[in-house]
């Protein structure tokens, strides 16, 4: 062909590909399909016209051509960088991407090599690569990726790309890691054994409890009970390394065993050192987020947080093989050398002479495979006795994409006690349609590891061989774990009502056992009442919840006592023990506790209850005792009882800091009514005090400020029984005025300064009042505004709130990508009304850019100074949507949804509302700013 | 010559309290809003000064700029500014030119913010309600 037809050519091609990328650009896939053809049919060997015609075939529907188009673009030019990416997104999404994994893989991985040093093509081809990974669930070796990617230089959209990515990881890791693996059915044998073992760890015998639990966990090891009762006779021996990979393993096969994280997160705690920090809390967040009641947690969480070191990575190293020869090592070099130099012919024969060398060396029998050759029988012979070498040859020859006769080396490997090789042979038998086999390897696997290094993508598997099954409650489960309690109630058809079934009914009255509605939980559980589960609920949360709520539900809880709930017997410990009935509320402990389940977490309470109580006990028989002797046993009766009286009313109610902290939902009546008493009490008329005793006021001054128009104390009282009744409507009764710990000797101080003014007292002893205000009651006042709830912007429950808001978003809904100015960015606004503010901004953002193509969305926080000085912390969400929102458009909003309900919560816990322009390719940010949380002292 | 100090704040409390206390030694004025702020400083010993203005009609207030005029705005924004108006005012004394001493009647629980007030707003103390008026009468004759 004479050079001026080709250009002649090359430019009607030129013409053809921009009409038709003009023609894909408007939709119109057929006709840019016919113009590529076109195109191509005169220019063959053009990649970048096959590569085109790809795209479109792919647009258009056909799969199979698409990918032969791509692949047929890589052997013309191998450095096309694009045909790589389009293979990749083309099979993240292809229904045979499980089966062809590996060998999808090592053509990414070989484009990956053919781009060589050009740092563009190499983030772009990575990415595509971890993309297609978190398709086929292998989070771990994607996670991997996007973290190398992040510590690059990345355009700016890429970055994004990257960040969304891992988001959508997060998302994934956390979906997959919530499913329970299946406890075997037990036999009678079985259960003899645990109980057996339960009862010799009550009594302290851990050596032969754990003597008796070794033999059952070998034989079977997913029967979850016996690993938890494991765990705990390892722990009672001091064994904490062994108890906590017990537990993790236990963890692994029952993520939702609240007890279970509890256990982990309190050896963690307490035996751990830095490096178990990051793992401690975690476990205790998991408990907390499965049973909000276990306060003691989030004291233990204080402890942790100084010692946390998020750097840390326990993965078990991967197995490295026995060194090949230094000759051998050799003979591959320079074979590779040759294969680099495209003559593997010459190559062929080194390889040969290293594996005579070394028969066991196991990157030269892989790169004979790759060559198209077979591994030498001797290899083979060499490695039989090598189990993780074995298994390293077999993975690495699968991961060429030629899987063909690997199973009997993964046997092996499994015989020779190499745990992940049951996860190979599980993928082997899931391609081969063996889906109770590979269930079965993938259960091995998971229950004889701690941590095993492919954990996520044996959930993966799982998940695919099992679907998804009843995915009302799964989302529910995740809503809840997400603290998003109004979603998970409209996930279950909430809220309760006659005529739902009962296991719908136990559903969402767990939902409010979460969120703290204990007075609505019951009352879902009353309605479900005599469902067994219902009863066994109803009793747990009346075994927690406040006392004046157990009135109501007396008669579910004596059925469920009657249904041998030990719960329901510490309820009515609880209950009889607040009406002054001690003799009844000693038998209620005592039966609570014959017939607790050793590690009832109740059971530290109900113990210190049955102390105290035998105490009590034993001194009512002294008393009568010595009262019989003295004739006059009705007088000391009476006695007694008035003292009983005066401290149960001392105690009735919660103080103050109490009530915070079982209701957050508090702390915005409280921080108003302190304001109030230091601006109203303090500043304008206590301060006038100190005048006094100095000289430099009038008595009748000092005393209108103290006394008019009302007495200062009247004003105090006030204010209390206003707080009062905000907690009530909480469900919270608080202790009467004088007996709470800061306002109760506040009011006593008021009281004696009034008295000291009103009876024209010596002003000299007003000076230890007025310090006593200064000096006690201010500071104890700013120490219960300390006291508030405090949530921190983090990585990981930002997450948590996006992947709650996108499983209920439609399929393919794009993750935002995440940007935090700092790690550690808290504020005193308690989580579940963050939680809800965010959801409904994210909402909001994903509603806005539904209709674009290209939609960008980034979650942001950073600090700022206002320029009234305070530190704010912002919690943005910027989107690419055209329409800006206006100040006023956020008051319009109706008060119960969406960004009215952010106004309202935001007015509540007094933060203010954010409304920004943003850079391309953002247009704007719609978000909230709070003042930052008073840096918090951990407790010891 | 009796030295005058201004008051402002959004009720009398303030006035009356120091009126009351310290009327033999100090003559104090009270301004409601900045207008009546810079029209009383001239010749003034010093300044002190309410945090929270929420009972001055939103024209009156001034946002960080100084700049009034905010009585269209949403609830929202109009709570945000007579939250903190005492700073904004002082701020906008500033600007004007307004160099007294100031005292700020706040209790701020955050002395990073306290610290950025008095340096950004100098010569200023912040004074929490805890303190005697012994001591704030101590502060004011400073300024004699």
């Amino acid at each position: 062909m004479s050079p001026t037809l080709l250009l002649l050519l090359l430019i009607a091609d030129v013409d053809l590909v921009a009409e038709a990328r003009t023609k894909l650009r408007q939709g119109q896939v057929a006709q840019a399909v016919t113009l590529l053809r076109q195109a191509l049919a005169k220019t063959p060997t053009s990649a970048a016209i096959t590569n085109d015609l790809g795209f479109a075939v792919a647009r258009s529907g056909d799969r199979r051509e698409a990918e032969a188009l791509y692949r047929r673009a890589m052997e013309l030019e191998p450095r096309r960088v694009y045909a790589y990416i389009n293979l990749a997104e083309l099979m993240s999404e292809h229904p045979d991407r499980w089966r062809r994994q590996e060998e999808v893989l090592a053509l990414l991985m070989r484009g990956l090599a053919a781009v060589g040093d050009d740092a563009r093509d190499r983030q772009a081809v990575t990415f595509h690569l971890a993309a297609f990974e978190r398709s086929v669930g292998r989070l771990g070796d994607a996670r991997a990726r996007v973290r190398g990617l992040l510590a690059d230089t990345l355009p700016a959209a890429l970055r994004q790309r990257v960040l969304d990515l891992g988001a959508a990881l997060t998302a994934d890791e956390r979906a997959l890691a919530f499913d329970d693996w299946p406890d075997p059915p037990l036999t009678d044998a079985d259960r003899g054994v645990l109980k057996k073992a339960a009862a010799l760890i009550d009594e302290g015998d851990f050596a032969r409890a754990l003597a008796i639990l070794d033999p059952l966990v070998g034989r079977r090891p997913t029967v979850s009970a016996a690993r938890s009762l494991r765990a705990r006779a390892l722990e009672g021996l001091g064994r904490h390394d062994q108890a906590i990979r017990e537990l993790t393993i236990l963890l692994q096969l029952k993520p939702s065993l609240a007890d279970g994280w509890r256990r982990l997160g309190t050896i963690l705690a307490v035996h751990g050192g830095s490096l178990e920090a990051e793992h401690a809390d975690f476990a205790l967040r998991r408990a907390l987020s499965l049973e909000p009641a276990w306060d003691d947690l989030r004291a233990l969480r204080d402890q942790v947080a100084k010692k946390r070191d998020p750097g840390g990575d326990r993965r078990r190293p991967a197995v490295t093989p026995s060194p090949p020869s230094a000759e051998a090592q050799q003979l591959l070099a320079e074979a590779r050398r040759l294969v680099e130099q495209e003559t593997p012919d010459l190559a062929r024969p080194l390889i040969e002479q290293a594996l005579a060398k070394s028969p066991g060396y196991i990157d030269a029998a892989v790169t004979v495979v790759a060559l198209g050759g077979r591994v030498p029988e001797s290899t083979v012979k060499a490695l039989w006795s090598d189990g993780p070498g074995l298994l390293r040859l077999a993975s690495e020859i699968l991961a060429l994409g030629r899987g063909a006769g690997m199973r009997p080396w993964i046997d092996r490997a499994i015989e020779l006690g190499v745990p992940e090789a049951s996860f190979f042979r599980a993928r082997l038998r899931a391609d081969d349609g063996d889906r109770t086999g590979a269930l079965a390897d993938l259960i091995f696997y998971v229950a004889n590891e701690a941590n095993p290094p492919r954990l996520d993508e044996a959930r993966a598997l799982r998940a695919r061989l099992l679907g998804r099954s009843d995915p009302d409650h799964r989302r529910a489960e995740l809503l809840i774990l997400d603290g998003k309690v109004e979603d998970a109630m409209r996930a279950l058809g909430g809220p309760c009502r006659a005529g739902l079934d009962a296991a719908a009914l136990v559903a969402i009255g767990r939902v409010y056992e979460f969120g703290g509605s204990w007075p609505e939980a019951l009352a879902c559980y009353r309605i479900a009442s005599p469902s067994a589960r219902a009863l066994e609920r109803l009793a747990l949360v009346a075994a927690r919840a406040p006392l004046p709520l157990l009135s109501s539900v007396e008669t579910e809880l004596r059925l469920a006592r009657r249904a041998r709930v030990p719960a329901a017997s510490w309820a009515f410990a609880r209950l009889n023990e607040e009406r002054g009935d001690r003799t009844m509320a000693l038998a209620d402990v005592q039966e609570f506790l014959a017939t607790a389940v050793s590690g009832d977490s109740l059971i530290p309470s109900a113990t210190a209850a049955r102390a105290r109580l035998d105490v009590w006990d034993r001194d009512q028989r002294a008393a009568g005792l010595r009262f019989k002797r003295l004739a006059s046993g009705l007088v000391g009766v009476g006695i007694l009882s008035l003292a009983a009286v005066v401290l149960l009313r001392r105690f009735r109610g919660s103080s103050l800091a109490t009530a915070i902290a079982l209701r957050p939902a508090l702390y915005p009546e409280l921080s108003r009514a302190i304001a109030e008493i230091r601006h109203d009490l303090f500043k304008h008329r206590l301060s006038a005090l100190g005048l006094l005793p100095a000289g430099a006021a009038r008595r009748e001054d000092v005393a209108q400020a103290i006394l008019a128009p009302e007495r200062i104390s009247q004003t105090l009282a006030a204010i209390y029984e206003r707080v009062g009744q905000a907690a009530a409507g909480l469900g919270t009764a608080l202790r009467r005025l004088d007996h709470e710990p800061v306002f109760g000797p506040l009011a006593r101080t008021l009281l004696q300064t009034e008295a000291l003014l009103a009876s024209d007292g010596p002003a000299e002893a007003l000076v230890p009042l007025e310090r006593r205000l200064r000096e006690v009651h201010a500071p104890a006042l700013t120490g219960l505004l300390g006291r508030g709830p405090r949530t921190t912007l983090d990585a990981e429950r930002l997450t948590r709130w996006t992947a709650a808001v996108l499983a209920e978003a439609a399929p393919g809904t794009p993750a935002p990508g995440l940007w935090l100015e700092e790690l550690d960015l808290a504020v005193t606004v308690e989580e579940p009304a963050l939680a809800t503010i965010f959801g409904n901004l994210l909402r909001n953002a994903l509603a806005s850019v539904a209709a674009q193509p290209e939609p960008h969305l980034l979650v942001r926080t950073e600090r700022e100074r206002d320029a009234a000085g305070r530190t704010m912390i912002c919690l943005l969400v910027a989107d690419s949507a055209p329409r800006r929102l206006t100040a006023a458009d956020f008051e319009a909003r109706p008060p119960d949804r969406g960004l009215g309900l952010v106004r309202d919560l935001v007015r509540r816990w007094g933060g203010q509302v954010v409304l920004r322009d943003q850079e391309a390719p953002f247009t704007k940010a719609i978000g909230v700013a709070f003042p930052a949380a008073p840096v918090r002292e951990a407790s010891s | 010559m009796t030295p005058r100090i201004v008051v402002c704040e959004d009720g009398t409390e303030y006035h009356d309290r120091f009126h009351r206390f310290f009327g033999a030694e100090f003559q104090f004025v009270r301004a409601g809003n900045l207008g009546e702020a810079l029209a009383c400083c001239a010749g003034s010993a010093g300044l002190i000064l309410d945090l929270d203005f929420s009972r001055t009609v939103p024209g009156k207030l001034v946002d960080e700029a100084g700049a009034a005029g905010v009585a269209n705005s949403p609830p929202d924004e109009i709570r945000r500014l007579a939250e903190v108006q005492g700073i904004f005012l002082l701020r906008a004394l500033r600007k004007g030119g307004i160099t007294v001493p100031a005292l700020l009647f706040a209790d701020l629980d955050d002395p990073e913010r306290v610290g950025f007030l008095e340096q950004t707003l100098a010569p200023l103390s912040v004074v929490p309600s805890s303190e005697s008026l012994t001591v704030v009468g101590g502060r004011l004759r400073a300024w004699r």
